[in-house]
């Protein structure tokens, strides 16, 4: 059992400030899987760096059965704790040299040390990149890595701070599937999340809220009580909507822990029975791109044909990237498909931070690459936001980190003021411009780092998982934002993520990549009807596309989840 | 832009000289790396260089993989090449209005030549040793200081973390790297003429791209520390040595050879020694 009793946590040696946590009394036995929810900045991690004695409490004691840590039992290495950024942890050069980092630390002799190596990278599916260096391994393996190392060390506890949060629906699904079965090998598991569809799957969930740690016992009963979620601030998970309405139409009730895949089952039967209606691959309301392919050029009758923001024609990068034909409109598009799709590659060609090996990108003033004058155009009117924005602030305020690049690029000083002081109110963040960007939560950084290049109001922006590591309000708050700023610059807004259900109701049009190919693109139904080439590697983000198609017709949904277009 | 070389940076792979044991490796290098400085030119560095080469072939590393690392220190290397061409003395080549002295030539051919060398020596090193096992092996060296009662201990716990931090510092380039390629996506994403601008606001863009970096270098630091703490390792403890391992025919051959080249290179001096050594014996 490894609990905390009584515990009050300051973060850092900052004990002057009001604390981050107090009043904490829980207990994680072994053998259980517990779900810890709550909003960015709740403190959610700094809960486990306290569970795992990383962090010395203020008052209040944390022991490992019925003993302090660090005495008697429990001095051997006990607790794990895996942080969230994988390849910010990991110390050996290859996966086998990592592993063995870890138990070499902890002074095992040799042969065990190799033996349990070797065990560890088979059982966690490594075996084969073994001998690997890191930084040529996927985030998915690196993830597993992570969680081999620490399982290799044999703890009675491994401490995960938000796993999933910037993988594929795929990946986590496995990383689920893989903490259920060291949960069941009697290894206790303790796992931040933000998505109460993974709470749903644990043993346990705690809530973390208002500086306090709430257990709230086994999962299903407890968000059956769903005002103290929504108090929280967790609005219903897209997915639940999704089981509910099935209900309502008179299916049999799926539990909430189901397969996406289940559920798309379930919405095709609905289709085929002509309880919903089947999308049209031609919705009237969407502006259809021009040209496509692989899909045929659909345009809805009486569109007017626009010169392309941008276009892709026989465009090669490496091994990553191959797309016949391509266009980007004003609007706001959403790319998808899974991890290594080529997705962050297509963006960093539309803004030009990538020249494509073979094949023509053009944009309105003609074609870039080989072009200094045209390409000094596509950088004054492209920008993106890489992944983890946030990472990149650096001025002492919000203020100056906004106001750096268009200083840069020569604006006047009340033109900048007045860009800053726009785009702040569009993001909510204008009471924070005299705020240090280090001392923000991590969704008001998050904004903060999407005003930086809003603020240029570019003719094209891409965006690489803006909503990655966020949680669900902030998500929607954010997802509100870009469409407002669209629709005020009349913009091209390229965005990539995992989260199409942000998207949905906000997105003009859908690109959907695999392994480096164009599958569709145009509306979502065009977008699922392509999602069926996934289905062997991807099935849940398939299943996923296929009832979010279904979702949006009209007579699917109650209300669409967000705000009806206009 | 993903497995790009870069200096210092380990290939996996298990050649020979990939299984070999570190320490074997560390005196090897060590007493090779002397001995370039030493050589003469031209046929002595000649004949070390044919050797490096060897050692390129032996250690399956590619011919790209050698010599990109250069490419960042080329600068350096025609730079010094350059300042030994001004060398005085009487003119031997004219080039237009520059006249090149004939020591000056050669010294620059010298550098050109060496300097190249000894990097390949020292890189055969770290291509073929991961900086663990090169960690374990200075580890290992410090060993005997243990044995010194607990002052040697103390010592040699404290050169233990240094190694031990030698090795990470190493393991940590490429995300030192990435990180400044982070920062200058960024500020190429906000649309700043880092790469089109004229000449002036390429370099100012580039000081401005340190505090950036700095900041990015500072957090990963912050993690990895983080990390490090969440795995158990503590200041002074010590820790398993897993990739030493016993001494076979292979690791006396590579010391017994690299002592053989440095005779070799040093037998001037050695001959000179001797000389006086028989001087004093038969008076």
């Amino acid at each position: 059992m490894l609990a905390l009793h009584d515990a009050v946590i300051h973060w850092k040696s900052n004990k002057n400030d009001p604390p981050v946590l107090h009043g904490v009394n829980v207990e994680a036995p072994r053998g259980m899987w517990i779900s810890v929810i709550g909003r960015n900045g709740s403190g959610k991690s700094t809960l486990l760096l306290a569970l795992a004695g990383l962090l010395p409490l203020t008052r209040g004691t944390l022991t490992v059965d019925g003993a302090p840590l660090g005495t008697g039992e429990a001095k051997n290495p006990c607790i794990r704790l895996v942080l969230g950024r994988p390849e910010h942890q990991i110390i050996g050069s290859t996966a086998a040299e990592d592993i063995a980092w870890g138990l070499q630390l902890v002074r095992l002799p040799a042969t065990e040390i190799r033996r349990r190596t070797r065990e560890a990278l088979e059982v966690f599916d490594l075996g084969d990149v073994g001998d690997r260096p890191v930084h040529l391994l996927s985030g998915g393996q690196l993830q597993r890595l992570a969680l081999a190392g620490a399982w290799a060390a044999r703890p009675g506890w491994i401490l995960l701070d938000e796993p999933t949060s910037m993988l594929d629906p795929d990946h986590r699904e496995q990383v689920l599937e893989l903490l259920a079965a060291l949960r069941d090998e009697g290894i206790g598991i303790i796992q931040t999340t933000h998505s109460l569809e993974e709470t749903w799957r644990a043993d346990r969930a705690w809530l973390v809220h208002d500086q306090r740690v709430f257990p709230l016992g086994p999962p299903k009963p407890a968000l059956r009580e769903w005002r103290r979620f929504a108090a929280a601030g967790f609005p219903k998970p897209w997915k639940w909507q999704v089981v509910d309405r099935l209900a309502e139409l008179g299916h049999r009730r799926l539990d909430y822990g189901a397969r996406w895949t289940a559920l798309a089952r379930e919405m095709d039967l609905s289709a085929t029975a002509g309880v919903l209606p089947r999308p049209s691959a031609c919705d009237p309301r969407l502006p259809q791109p021009a040209g496509q392919d692989p899909s045929p050029v659909l345009r809805a009758p009486g569109a007017a044909v626009r010169t392309p923001v941008a276009a892709l024609d026989r465009v090669i990068v490496g091994e990553r990237l191959e797309i016949g034909r391509c266009e980007f409109q004003p609007g706001i598009t959403a790319v998808l498909g899974s991890s290594g799709a080529g997705k962050t590659t297509l963006l960093a060609v539309l803004t030009g931070l990538l020249r494509p090996d073979a094949g023509t990108y053009r944009i309105p003033e003609g074609v870039p690459h080989g072009n200094s004058a045209v390409l000094a155009a596509l950088r004054r009117t492209t920008a993106m936001a890489l992944q983890f924005p946030e990472q990149q602030l650096f001025a002492p305020t919000v203020y100056e980190d906004v106001a750096y690049a268009l200083r840069r690029r020569g604006l006047s000083p009340p033109d900048v003021d007045r860009r800053i002081r726009v785009t702040a109110r569009e993001l909510g963040i204008d009471h924070l411009l005299q705020r240090s960007p280090f001392t923000l939560s991590f969704g008001e950084q998050r904004k903060t780092a999407l005003a930086v290049v809003l603020a240029l109001e570019p003719r094209l922006l891409a965006l690489d998982e803006p909503f990655a590591g966020i949680d669900p309000p902030g998500r929607r708050a954010l997802a509100l934002c870009l469409q407002r700023w669209a629709a005020r610059t009349g913009a091209t807004l390229v965005v990539a993520t995992h989260q199409i259900e942000e998207l949905l109701g906000i997105a003009d049009r859908w690109v959907l990549l695999h392994r480096g190919r164009l599958l569709a693109a145009g509306s979502l139904a065009l977008a699922a009807a392509g999602a069926a080439q996934l289905e062997s590697d991807n099935p849940d983000a398939a299943a996923r596309l296929r009832v979010a198609a279904l979702w949006t017709t009209r007579g699917a949904t109650g209300p669409v989840p967000g705000v009806p277009r206009g | 832009m993903r497995g790009e070389p870069l200096i210092g940076q380990f290939l996996p792979g298990g050649s020979c000289l990939h299984r070999l044991d570190p320490r074997s490796k560390i005196l090897a290098t060590f007493l090779l790396t002397i001995d370039v400085l030493k050589a003469q030119w031209p046929w002595e560095v000649l004949a070390m260089g044919i050797l490096a080469g060897i050692g390129t072939r032996v250690g399956r590393v590619g011919l790209l993989q050698a010599v990109m690392p250069l490419r960042p220190l080329l600068f350096l290397i025609l730079f010094s090449a350059a300042m030994n061409l001004t060398t005085p003395g009487p003119v031997w080549i004219r080039v237009g209005p520059v006249g090149l002295s004939r020591p000056g030539v050669l010294l620059a051919l010298d550098t050109v030549t060496r300097l190249p060398i000894l990097i390949l020596t020292a890189s055969l090193l770290v291509w073929t040793t991961s900086p663990a096992a090169l960690a374990d092996g200075l580890a290992a060296a410090t060993r005997p200081l243990g044995k010194l009662g607990r002052v040697g201990r103390s010592v040699q716990a404290l050169l233990q973390d240094m190694v031990f931090f030698a090795g990470l510092a190493l393991r940590l380039i490429p995300l030192v790297h990435h990180s400044f390629r982070r920062v200058r996506q960024s500020f190429l994403a906000r649309g700043l003429e880092v790469d089109t601008g004229p000449v002036k606001v390429r370099w100012r863009y580039l000081a401005d791209m340190t505090v950036p970096w700095l900041v990015d270098i500072l957090r990963r630091a912050d993690d990895i520390s983080l990390a490090l703490t969440a795995r158990e390792y503590r200041r002074r403890a010590g820790y398993t040595l897993l990739h030493v391992r016993p001494w076979r025919a292979g690791e006396t051959l590579l010391a017994i050879g690299s002592v053989i080249v440095t005779l070799w290179v040093w037998r001037g001096l050695l001959g000179h020694g001797l000389a006086v050594l028989a001087s004093r014996a038969s008076p």
